[in-house]
C-alpha cells in the first residue's frame, strides 16, 4: 500500500512539473498578452492540482489522524487554486482589454466574430453590438474595420 | 433551513482548518460559527426560492460535470504544451475574439460557464456583459467548438425539474 | 523519497526563472502581474514540498493556504487598480504612440 501511494505521488508530481514547464515556456514564447494568458491560466491550474494531489498521496502514505487532516488541507489548497486561478486570469485579461491592448492576429482579420447563440434573435444582435462595442480596441479601429463574419443562429 | 446549512458548512471548515478535536476548541468554533451565521448569512445562496430537494438534485449532477471538466483541463494542457514547444509558434495559432449569447440566468451559472471556458482547450473568457460572453480563442478549431456541448452541459447541471 | 522531493523542488524553482524573465521584459504592466501571480501560486506549492522535506507538513500547509488566498486577493486588487488608471503600458509598447 505504501509503495503504491509513493509511486502514484511520484508520477503525479512529475507530470505536474511537465505541465508547468509547458506553462512557463509558453509564457516566454507566445506572441502577445492574450495568448500568454492561455498558457498562464491553464498550465498554472493543472500543474498545481497535480503536484498538490501528489503531495497529498505522499502524506497519506503513513496513515494516521493527523496526516488525514493534513491531506484534506492540501486538497483544500488544490480546490482553492482551481476556483481562484481562472477568476484572476479572467479579471487580468479584462483589465488588459479595457486598457486597449491590441490582440495579435496573423490572418489580418480584426474585429469580433459573432457566433450568435441558442436564444439570439437577429434584431437583438445590433443592440448587443452597440452595448459591447462601447469599450475596447475594436471601436478605435472602426475606420479600417474588416468585415466580421456573422453567423446568426448557427448550431 | 439555509441558516443550518451555512452553519454546518462553516463548522466543517473550522474543524478541518484547526485540526484539534478537544472540547474547548470545538465549543469555540461553534460559538464563532454561530456569530458569523447570525451576522452575515445573507451572503451565501442568493436565490432562496428553490426547494431544498431541487438544490440537492443540482449538487448531485455536479460530480459528473466536474470529472468531465478535469479531463478537458488535461486536454487543454496538452494543447498548450504542444503549441509552446512547436518550432514556429506564430504559424500554429490564429487568435480571434468571439462573442456569443449563452442564455443563462443566474450569476452562479455564468460563473461556472466562464470557469469552464477558461479551462477548456484554446479559449479564455474575456468579458461577460449581461449574458453575452466575449471569448478569446487561440485557433479556428477552438472558436468553432465553442458553441458545442458546453453550454448545454452547464444548463443541464443547473436545470430545475419539479 | 527525499531525493525525489528535492529534485521536484529544484525543478519548480528552475522553471520559475523564465517567468522571472517575463517580469523583467514584460511589455505591459499586466504581463508582469500575471507572472507574479503564477510565481505566487507555485510558491504555495513549493511551501508544501519544503514542509515534506523538513518532516513538518502540518505546519507548512497552513502557510500555504494563507499564501494562496493572499495571492488571489493581491492579483485581484492589482487588476482593479490597473483597470482604473490609464498609464498601464510599459516602455516601447505600440500603445504609447497611439494615445487614447
Amino acid at each position: 500500500m505504501d509503495d503504491i501511494l509513493n509511486i502514484l505521488s511520484v508520477i503525479l508530481i512529475f507530470s505536474g512539473l511537465i505541465f508547468f514547464m509547458g506553462a512557463s515556456v509558453g509564457l516566454i514564447r507566445f506572441p502577445d498578452f492574450y495568448t500568454r494568458m492561455h498558457a498562464a491560466g491553464k498550465g498554472d491550474t493543472l500543474s498545481t492540482i497535480l503536484i498538490t494531489a501528489g503531495m497529498a498521496a505522499q502524506v497519506l502514505s503513513h496513515f494516521d489522524v493527523v496526516s488525514l487532516f493534513v491531506a484534506i488541507k492540501i486538497v483544500a489548497i488544490a480546490v482553492l487554486i482551481m476556483l481562484t486561478s481562472p477568476t484572476s486570469t479572467h479579471l487580468l485579461m479584462k483589465a488588459g482589454y479595457d486598457d486597449g491592448i491590441e490582440p495579435f492576429t496573423n490572418s489580418g482579420k480584426g474585429g469580433i466574430i459573432e457566433l450568435g447563440g441558442p436564444f439570439i434573435k437577429s434584431d437583438q444582435l445590433d443592440d448587443i453590438d452597440s452595448k459591447v462595442k462601447k469599450k475596447g480596441p475594436s471601436k478605435k479601429k472602426s475606420s479600417s474595420k474588416k468585415k466580421s463574419v456573422t453567423e446568426k443562429n448557427s448550431s | 433551513m439555509y441558516r443550518a446549512l451555512i452553519f454546518s458548512l462553516l463548522l466543517i471548515t473550522w474543524v478541518i482548518l484547526s485540526g484539534l478535536l478537544d472540547a474547548f476548541h470545538i465549543s469555540l468554533g461553534i460559538l464563532s460559527c454561530a456569530l458569523v451565521t447570525w451576522l452575515s448569512s445573507g451572503l451565501l445562496f442568493n436565490d432562496r426560492s428553490l426547494s431544498f430537494y431541487s438544490r440537492l438534485r443540482q449538487v448531485s449532477r455536479l460530480p459528473l460535470y466536474l470529472s468531465w471538466l478535469l479531463w478537458q483541463i488535461v486536454l487543454a494542457n496538452i494543447h498548450v504544451l504542444r503549441i509552446s514547444f512547436s518550432p514556429r509558434v506564430k504559424e500554429q495559432i490564429q487568435p480571434q475574439l468571439v462573442r456569443f449569447r449563452s442564455g443563462l440566468k443566474s450569476d452562479f451559472e455564468k460563473y461556472v460557464l466562464a470557469q469552464s471556458i477558461t479551462l477548456t482547450p484554446g479559449t479564455v473568457t474575456l468579458q461577460i456583459d449581461g449574458d453575452v460572453f466575449l471569448v478569446h480563442a487561440i485557433s479556428d478549431v477552438a472558436a468553432k467548438g465553442l458553441m458545442g456541448s458546453m453550454v448545454d452541459r452547464v444548463r443541464h447541471v443547473f436545470s430545475v425539474d419539479e | 523519497m527525499e531525493i525525489v522531493l528535492m529534485v521536484a523542488g529544484i525543478c519548480l524553482f528552475l522553471m520559475m526563472i523564465p517567468i522571472m524573465l517575463r517580469i523583467i521584459i514584460g511589455p505591459t504592466a499586466i504581463d508582469r502581474i500575471v507572472a507574479v501571480n503564477i510565481i505566487g501560486t507555485k510558491t504555495a506549492v513549493l511551501l508544501i514540498i519544503i514542509g515534506a522535506l523538513f518532516d513538518n507538513v502540518s505546519m507548512f500547509v497552513d502557510f500555504a493556504i494563507a499564501y494562496a488566498a493572499l495571492n488571489f486577493l493581491g492579483s485581484l486588487a492589482a487588476s482593479r487598480y490597473f483597470n482604473r488608471t490609464r498609464p498601464a503600458y510599459g516602455k516601447g509598447s505600440s500603445m504609447e504612440a497611439k494615445g487614447s
